[in-house]
């Protein structure tokens, strides 16, 4: 058995199904009205049968007119571009209904229960048993036993009158009671028809609705590949860049150093005194180009998968004291004054302590580096909710606002940070961002030219972790 | 010998090129980025520019060229360029995009006189030069 409730998707292909075939029904309509005159005259004619040709040549003008009707009404709903489901089934109901009313006066017209043309009825049941709904399909079918059972029930009564075909039956078979016999035949073959062919389409239309829903969530699954792929291209495409960026980085103070050994080596350098000075020249650019690698081998750890499950509560305080205490020389040498600004009672923080304290390295280094003598350096740790800020306020040069997206690109160096020092990698904040990335922490910075930078780095709160780091071992 | 004008951003390429090139009786100038490079051009008189491409602003070494050559006096602006580059005569950096394999020949889409590899041995960057004074 099938519900006469199709799923939704089902229902939409029968409304389509509907919506199209209303055109064709009206097109049909022309030819049948064509056909009824024809036969009419043919009957008369050539195989000269009795029948009512004023009556079926006047349901002939009938259906011509209703037709104009259906075609009117049927241009008004498309007028405006989408005809409701609702008006379409109202259309087809309708034009169903008058078939079968002029059907019924036809069989009067030419004979009655002797007109074997009653199986035409056979026809609109399956025509609505493929449109509409199965409840309406048995109405129309109901509605069609009812005309035909009218006709033969009222020219037995003799509420019509009979015109006799005379070629199947004697010409009194529609006074018999027999004539009920076929009209439960006949009323058994359209219920008959309408089950079948309802149960069928019904089947249909969900297998159709099952491919339709199989050929959707191909397409979803072809766009998830696509997105996947074109994230894949895109990785692929920023690691080109990257290692593009990278090579070059590397290759300038290759170049120098060989540049500056040819020259030693040509013996073209004039006195002593400049080739030690080269020598030393070179010498610092290995030992940047040393930094320089050392910097890049930080970055790829720090964007190596984050070992989260080797996350652990890390005491902030203490990595800050250190990098403090390790980078105090060279703020003495820079003339710049560092500030250690650690409040009691400090929760720690969720994360790598060895990573962290890289962080902490590069954002006191940079401030110490991107500040003129006599300046200050502050690092200062608060505890607000759940998390732990961490911040590097200087009074340094500053970063412009244009800037201050691409200070953590890498090798990314503004035009006042190059004038102001040559050292310098451009890795730095790229290594405070992606550290900062893998403890899912905020970083901020606010800053404007000459009047200094404050990065703040909010690190979540690690006193409230221990449940999960257990269940993670 | 002739007047030359090192145009680098980096102070270790220059100076070692300067060695070569004075090694060689040049008299030699240098800038490091286009502002200073337009300033020797007028005062120095260079006979030939060895200019970087790869300057701290990008390839600002290229529109130099455009602005020697289109806006600058008559008595130097046609004054010969060799173009250092670490960009090879071979990269998807191309001065042309029609050009099928990358590859270029000096004047040809920039108007310059020569390329030359970056960083260039001594010998090779005097026969550069000398090829290009020679004209």
């Amino acid at each position: 058995m099938v519900s006469d409730q199709l799923d939704p998707t089902a229902h939409k292909f029968a409304e389509a199904e509907l919506t199209e075939r209303l055109r064709w029904f009206i097109r049909l309509r022309w030819l049948a009205a064509v056909g009824v005159v024809a036969g009419t005259l043919g009957a008369q004619t050539l195989l000269d049968v009795p029948v009512l040709q004023s009556g079926l040549l006047g349901v002939a003008i009938i259906i011509v007119a209703y037709n104009a009707v259906f075609y009117a009404w049927y241009r008004a709903l498309i007028a405006d571009g989408s005809m409701h489901v609702y008006e379409a089934r109202t259309l087809a109901h309708a034009q169903i209904s008058a078939d079968l009313l002029c059907l019924g006066v036809i069989i009067h017209c030419s004979g009655g229960i002797e007109n074997p043309l009653s199986s035409f009825f056979a026809f609109h049941m399956i025509i609505a048993s493929m449109l509409l709904s199965r409840r309406m399909a048995y109405l129309q079918a109901t509605l069609a036993v009812m005309v035909y059972g009218s006709v033969v029930g009222l020219e037995q009564i003799g509420g019509l009158p009979h015109s006799p075909l005379g070629l199947f039956t004697t010409g009194d078979f529609y006074r018999s009671p027999d004539v009920w016999l076929v009209v439960a035949a006949f009323a058994s073959t359209l219920y008959l028809i309408v089950y079948m062919t309802t149960s069928i389409t019904g089947r249909l239309r969900e297998r159709e609705a099952e491919a339709a829903e199989l050929a959707r969530q191909v397409a979803e699954k072809a766009a998830e590949l696509q997105a996947a792929y074109d994230e894949l291209q895109a990785t692929q495409k920023l690691q080109i860049t990257y290692m593009r960026k990278t090579s070059h980085e590397l290759r300038s103070p290759l170049a120098a150093v060989a540049s500056t050994l040819d020259v030693m080596a040509e013996g073209l350098v004039p006195t002593e005194e400049k080739r030690l000075e080269m020598l030393g020249r070179a010498r610092g650019r290995i030992r940047d180009l040393m930094g320089l690698v050392n910097d890049l081998l930080t970055l790829l750890r720090s964007r190596a998968a984050p070992p989260r499950e080797r996350f652990e509560a890390v005491g902030l305080e203490h990595v800050v004291e250190s990098v403090a205490g390790l980078l105090s020389d060279r703020a003495d040498q820079e003339r710049v004054a560092l500030h250690v600004d650690i409040p009691a009672g400090l929760p720690p923080v969720w994360g790598d302590d060895e990573l962290l304290d890289q962080l902490c390295t590069n954002l006191l280094a940079n401030g110490i580096k991107y500040t003129p003598e006599g300046g200050d350096v502050r690092i200062s740790l608060a505890s607000t909710d759940g998390h732990v800020a961490l911040s590097v306020r200087d009074t340094g040069i500053g970063i412009a606002e244009e800037d201050q997206q691409r200070i953590f690109d890498e090798f990314y160096r503004t035009k006042t940070g190059r004038n102001f020092t040559t050292k310098g990698t451009g890795l730095g904040l790229a290594i405070v961002k992606s550290i900062a990335d893998a403890h899912d922490a905020e970083l901020r910075l606010e800053s404007a030219p000459g009047e200094g930078s404050t990065f703040t780095v909010i690190l979540p709160r690690g006193d409230n972790r221990s449940a999960r780091r257990d269940r993670a071992v | 010998m002739a007047k030359i004008l090192v145009v680098d951003d980096d102070p270790d390429i220059v100076e070692a090129m300067r060695l070569v090139l004075e090694g060689s009786d040049h008299e030699v100038a240098t800038a490091a980025d286009p502002v200073e490079a337009d300033a020797q051009v007028n005062a120095f008189k260079p006979e030939l520019i060895l200019l970087d491409i790869m300057m701290p602003e990008g390839t600002e070494g290229f529109q130099f060229v455009w602005h020697l050559r289109n806006e600058m006096p008559d008595d130097v602006k046609a004054t010969p360029i060799v173009v250092l580059s670490a960009i090879h005569s071979k990269v998807d950096l191309r001065f042309y995009p029609g050009d099928s394999d990358g590859t270029y020949d000096a004047g040809e889409y920039l108007p310059v006189q020569g390329f030359i590899d970056k960083p260039a041995a001594p010998r090779e960057l005097l026969n550069k030069v000398d090829e290009v004074l020679a004209g």
